[in-house]
């Protein structure tokens, strides 16, 4: 079987059946990421030894009569600030270069594997995470499959573009602010970054503790559920999850959106958006029968107290580095987080409360509604190197305001789910459907009610110039 | 409202507190985004909130 763009649930299927054995799938994707990947450099290690000894013990499970779980012998990859035995977590940096690889894979990985998923690899990220744009001066710049001279997103910048790219089905990333939101939106892919406190994130390279999920992209609702499934269930080894009990989302996926109070985003996620974000919003919005436009209150300002506990939190996390190595740090990061170092106390005591007071209102709104459809990035992918756009003919920077429609969601930690709007011939563009705390499988049962309409989809990313779609056939 | 002049002496006082040197030529950046910092938090600090409402670092959805 190809396993270019085959979904993690055929291959699973077909890996379970005996149809295909795990070791052909995880070779065929090994040979594609070392074809396809020239061009998008989304991996930052391959575990090829390890990603084969582990097909190795699922064909040895499924022969042998054992269930090798629900995800057997499907590729993965994941954002490099997740631990992998062996593997230095460089969390995109070139400092973290001197650390001594991990011992064990962290938590997330751990689940995804014992559902009988295979890790295949690390993958680029924006420096320490504090990004939306994909570039990294130390490794280049994550390319978007879908047009190689532009941007992929970040931070979770490879997580978007391998997937997108058919190098892996499904990917894991972080989001902090937007950083699985805004790749999945640029990329064309689904995302989901679920209830803060969800999902543990012990054995991760942190940023911002009081902000920080870690979440799936995927390039259909049925893989990102899988995904999201697997790696549900509480983990002591990271203080901040909530005792929630499991809540498998995949059984109700086919539900549909019948009972659901779906409305529009208005005011902040109505302003600055070019014409591209606008239509798909609307699309979205028309195609779940939401006529209902809902405000959040003091959405401009929830944002600039994310910025503001963005940067203190971070500069605080690496004053040592900061001290000791600051010319290591890239360009575009270093400033940012030295700001935020010497910012005084008082200014994150308030933006810590704001956010209970923001929390309180936006759970005052979902008394009415129970899905909040919103824009995920203003526009589609801006070009590699491009420092400002126009949003609502006003020229602002490219960097901070990808994430102008993410960062007040994430805020508050409600879970949300990044769509790709069906656009043919166009660049791809995703929608926020956004949920109260806890809710993630109700947005799943929306973005499948949308995918199972044609209303959105992950488009494949053609081969760019010089490169056919496949690899050559092997030997 | 924060200005320049305002700025290096703050984060002057600020990096000597933390023993953080700043080399020269990250200074501009620095005080670029420590005055974008300034911005926003005017926006946040004038905000009114009560007294009682939870500063806790630790949030929970």
């Amino acid at each position: 079987m190809s396993v270019e763009f085959s979904s993690a649930a055929g291959i699973a299927a077909a890996v379970s059946a005996r149809r295909v054995s795990a070791r052909e799938v995880i070779r065929a994707a090994l040979d594609r990421i070392a074809y396809r990947d020239r061009s998008v450099n989304a991996f930052s290690e391959v575990c090829e030894a390890r990603a084969l000894m582990r097909a190795a013990i699922i064909d040895e499970a499924i022969a042998a009569g054992r269930p090798a779980g629900p995800l057997a012998g499907v590729p993965f990859a994941v954002k490099n600030l997740f631990d992998l035995k062996g593997v230095r977590t460089l969390a995109g940096s070139k400092i973290n270069a001197a650390d001594s690889p991990p011992t064990a894979d962290a938590t997330l990985v751990q689940r995804l594997e014992r559902a009988g998923a295979i890790c295949v690899g690390a993958l680029h990220m924006g420096e320490y995470a504090y990004d939306f744009t994909g570039e990294n001066a130390h490794y280049g710049p994550v390319r978007n499959p879908h047009d190689v001279q532009r941007m992929s997103g970040g931070s979770s910048s490879g997580s978007g573009a391998a997937v997108a790219a058919g190098l892996v089905p499904i990917a894991l990333g972080s989001d902090t602010n937007g950083s699985i939101r805004v790749p999945a939106s640029l990329c064309g892919t689904f995302g989901l970054k679920p209830t803060y406190g969800r999902l543990s994130r012990a054995g991760t390279f942190p940023f911002v503790g009081s902000l920080d999920h870690l979440g799936p992209l995927a390039r259909s609702v049925a893989d990102l559920t899988l995904a999201y499934d697997a790696m549900q269930g509480t983990d002591a080894a990271d203080p901040v999850m909530v005792a929630q009990p499991i809540e498998a989302a995949l059984p109700t996926l086919r539900d549909g959106v019948a009972g659901l109070r779906v409305a529009v985003a208005g005011d902040y996620f109505e302003n600055g958006l070019e014409a591209d974000a606008r239509t798909a919003v609307a699309a979205v919005a028309a195609s779940c029968g939401a006529a209902r436009r809902v405000v959040l209150p003091e959405a401009r300002r929830a944002r600039a107290a994310a910025f503001l506990i963005t940067a203190i939190e971070g500069g605080s996390l690496h004053l040592g580095r900061l001290r000791t190595r600051a010319a290591d740090f890239d360009p575009d990061t270093r400033g940012r987080l030295i700001a935020g170092a010497l910012a005084p106390a008082a200014w994150y005591a308030q933006a810590q409360k704001f956010r209970r007071w923001f929390h309180r209102a936006v759970i005052q709104v979902f008394r009415e509604v129970d899905v909040i459809i919103a824009p995920a990035t203003p526009c589609v992918a801006p070009l590699i190197g491009q420092k400002t756009m126009m949003l609502n003919g006003v020229e602002v920077p490219v960097r901070p305001n990808l994430g102008l429609y993410t960062q007040p969601i994430s805020f508050i930690g409600l879970p949300a789910v990044a769509v790709p709007v069906m656009r043919a011939g166009k660049l791809p563009i995703g929608v926020q459907i956004i949920g109260a705390p806890w809710q993630e499988a109700a947005l799943l049962r929306v973005a499948a009610a949308l995918e199972a309409k044609g209303v959105v989809a992950a488009p494949a990313a053609a081969a760019p110039h010089g490169l056919s779609t496949a690899p050559p056939l092997r030997g | 409202m924060m200005d320049r002049v305002k700025a290096d002496a703050a984060i002057a006082v600020a990096a000597s507190v933390l023993a953080l040197d700043i080399e020269a030529a990250h200074c501009d950046d620095v005080v670029a985004n420590y005055l974008r910092l300034c911005e926003l938090a005017e926006l946040v600090l004038g905000f009114p909130l009560d007294d009682h409402e939870d500063a806790g670092p630790v949030f929970t959805p």
